[in-house]
C-alpha cells in the first residue's frame, strides 16, 4: 500500500496533468445535449455580460458609419415592398396572404464577433425573452450570417457560417442546381461549393443563392458570386470557390429570422419514413 | 506568499479582461490575435510548486474557454504548456532556471527571450492543434502557430521590460 502513495505523490504532476486534459478533452467533445446545454447557457450568460458594456462604449465610435449602413439598407428594403407592392396588383396573392407570411424577421445587434477561429460564434443581444429559439437563421444587410445555436433569456449564440461544422444549401441564382455551401477554415471571405455535378455549365462570376431547401433561410438570399471553379480530370463533381458578398470581418447589424412553418416542417419530416 | 500571490491574481484577471475585451477583437492580417494572456504563465515564480502552477495553468484556460464560447482548446493549452515548462525552463534558462526570479534577474536576455518565444509557440502550437483537430488543415495550424507566436512575442517581451523592476 506505501508503495502506491509513495507512487502517487512521485508521480503527482503527471497525474494532475492527465486529470485535468481528460476534463478538458471530455469538455471539448461534450455531446450529452442536457449538459452542454446548461454549461453553455450559464457562460453564455457571463460572456454576454462582459461584453455588452464593452460593445456600449466602443459602438459610439462607428455612428456616422452604421447612420449610412441603416440608410442604404432602408433604401433596398423600400424598393422590395414598392415591388411587391407591383406585383400583388399584377396578381392575386389572396391565398398566400389568408396562410400569412412564412418567414419574420427580427433585428438584433452583435456584441461578439468571431472570425479567426475554426469553429467561429457569434453573441447577439438578443434572447428568448425576444423570441429568439435555436436553429434560426441569421441574415446581414448582404448575405447569411449562421444559424442560432444556443439561447438564453437576453442573448443568443450563432454558428457563422465561417464555422467547419456548418453546411448551408445553397443554389445557382439562374438555375435550379443545387449543392452545400462549407467553410474550410481558411479565408473568412472565401467558401467552397460542394456537389456540383459536371454536367451542370459552371462559370467564374455566377451569383450563388439559398436553396430554401432547409427551414432556416428562405429561398433566394444572396450568399456570393463564384471566384474559382476546378474541373477535377477524373471525378463527377467541380471545386467551386465562392466568394462571399457580406463582408463577415466587419458586421454590427443582422436580423434573426423565424419561420413560422418551422415545426410543421419538422413534424411532417419525422412522420415520413 | 500571501502578498505575491494577490499581486499575481490581480495581474491574472487583468490580463484576461484586456484578452477578451482588446485582444480577441485585434485580428491582425484578418486571423491574427495576441495571447497576452500568456503573461500569466510565463512570470509565475519558476522555483513553485508545479502542482498549483498546472490548476493555475487551468483555470485560465478554463475560464477563457467559457468566456470566449471556445470549447477546450485554450484549457488544453493552457494545462500542456504548464505542464512541459519545468523542460522549456531547463533548455532556455541553462543553468540558472531554478532561481526564483529567473525571469527578471540572473539570466541572460537571450535565455529569457528564448524562453518566452518557446512558452508562447508550444502553446500556440497545441492551441491552434487542437481548435482545428485535423491533419488536413496541417499548413493552416503552422501558419495561424507561426503568425500569432511573432505577434505574441514581441507584445509580452516588451511588457516584461516594462515590467522588470529597476537595478
Amino acid at each position: 500500500m506505501q508503495w502506491v502513495l509513495n507512487a502517487i505523490i512521485r508521480y503527482k504532476n503527471f497525474l494532475l496533468y492527465f486529470f485535468l486534459l481528460s476534463i478538458s478533452l471530455i469538455f471539448s467533445s461534450n455531446k450529452s445535449e442536457y449538459h452542454s446545454s446548461k454549461l453553455a447557457k450559464s457562460s453564455l450568460f457571463f460572456s454576454g455580460i462582459i461584453h455588452q458594456p464593452f460593445d456600449i462604449f466602443s459602438s459610439y465610435f462607428d455612428l456616422r458609419e452604421e447612420n449610412r449602413r441603416l440608410q442604404q439598407e432602408n433604401n433596398t428594403l423600400k424598393n422590395l415592398v414598392l415591388d411587391k407592392f407591383k406585383q400583388s396588383e399584377i396578381l392575386d396573392l389572396e391565398e398566400e396572404n389568408l396562410a400569412g407570411p412564412t418567414y419574420w424577421s427580427l433585428p438584433a445587434k452583435l456584441i461578439r464577433n468571431s472570425f479567426t477561429q475554426n469553429k467561429n460564434l457569434l453573441l447577439l443581444d438578443k434572447g428568448e425573452k425576444n423570441g429568439v429559439a435555436k436553429e434560426m437563421g441569421v441574415i446581414g444587410t448582404h448575405g447569411i450570417i449562421g444559424i442560432v445555436n444556443q439561447t438564453s433569456q437576453g442573448y443568443s449564440t450563432v454558428l457563422s457560417i465561417l464555422n467547419m461544422d456548418l453546411k448551408i444549401n445553397a443554389k445557382f441564382k439562374h438555375s435550379n442546381v443545387f449543392g452545400s455551401l462549407y467553410w474550410t477554415g481558411d479565408k473568412p471571405n472565401k467558401m467552397q461549393l460542394a456537389d456540383i455535378s459536371v454536367i451542370n455549365p459552371v462559370q467564374v462570376g455566377d451569383t450563388i443563392v439559398t436553396g430554401g431547401m432547409s427551414s432556416y433561410f428562405p429561398e433566394g438570399i444572396t450568399i456570393g458570386t463564384i471566384s474559382k471553379v476546378d474541373r477535377p480530370d477524373n471525378g463527377g463533381y467541380y471545386n467551386v470557390e465562392v466568394e462571399l458578398i457580406n463582408n463577415m470581418t466587419d458586421i454590427k447589424y443582422v436580423y434573426v429570422i423565424g419561420n413560422n412553418r418551422r415545426e410543421e416542417i419538422i413534424e411532417l419530416l419525422e412522420q415520413t419514413p | 506568499m500571501i502578498q505575491y500571490y494577490s499581486r499575481f491574481f490581480t495581474l491574472a484577471f487583468i490580463l484576461m479582461l484586456l484578452q477578451m475585451l482588446i485582444f480577441d477583437r485585434v485580428n491582425l492580417f484578418g486571423f491574427s490575435n495576441p495571447a497576452v494572456y500568456l503573461i500569466i504563465l510565463i512570470v509565475y515564480r519558476l522555483t513553485q510548486d508545479q502542482f498549483g502552477y498546472i490548476l493555475i495553468g487551468f483555470m485560465v484556460g478554463f475560464l477563457l474557454d467559457l468566456l470566449t464560447q471556445t470549447a477546450g482548446a485554450h484549457s488544453i493549452a493552457c494545462v500542456s504548456t504548464a505542464f512541459i515548462r519545468p523542460v522549456i525552463s531547463r533548455f532556455a534558462l541553462g543553468a540558472n532556471f531554478d532561481q526564483p526570479n529567473a525571469m527578471f534577474t540572473g539570466t541572460l536576455l537571450t535565455n529569457r527571450m528564448l524562453y518566452i518565444f518557446l512558452m508562447i509557440f508550444i502553446h500556440q502550437l497545441i492551441f491552434s492543434f487542437f481548435a482545428y483537430f485535423s491533419m488536413a488543415h496541417f499548413w493552416i495550424i503552422f501558419k495561424h502557430s507561426i503568425t500569432n507566436t511573432l505577434f505574441t512575442f514581441i507584445l509580452i517581451a516588451a511588457t516584461i521590460n516594462l515590467l522588470q523592476p529597476k537595478q
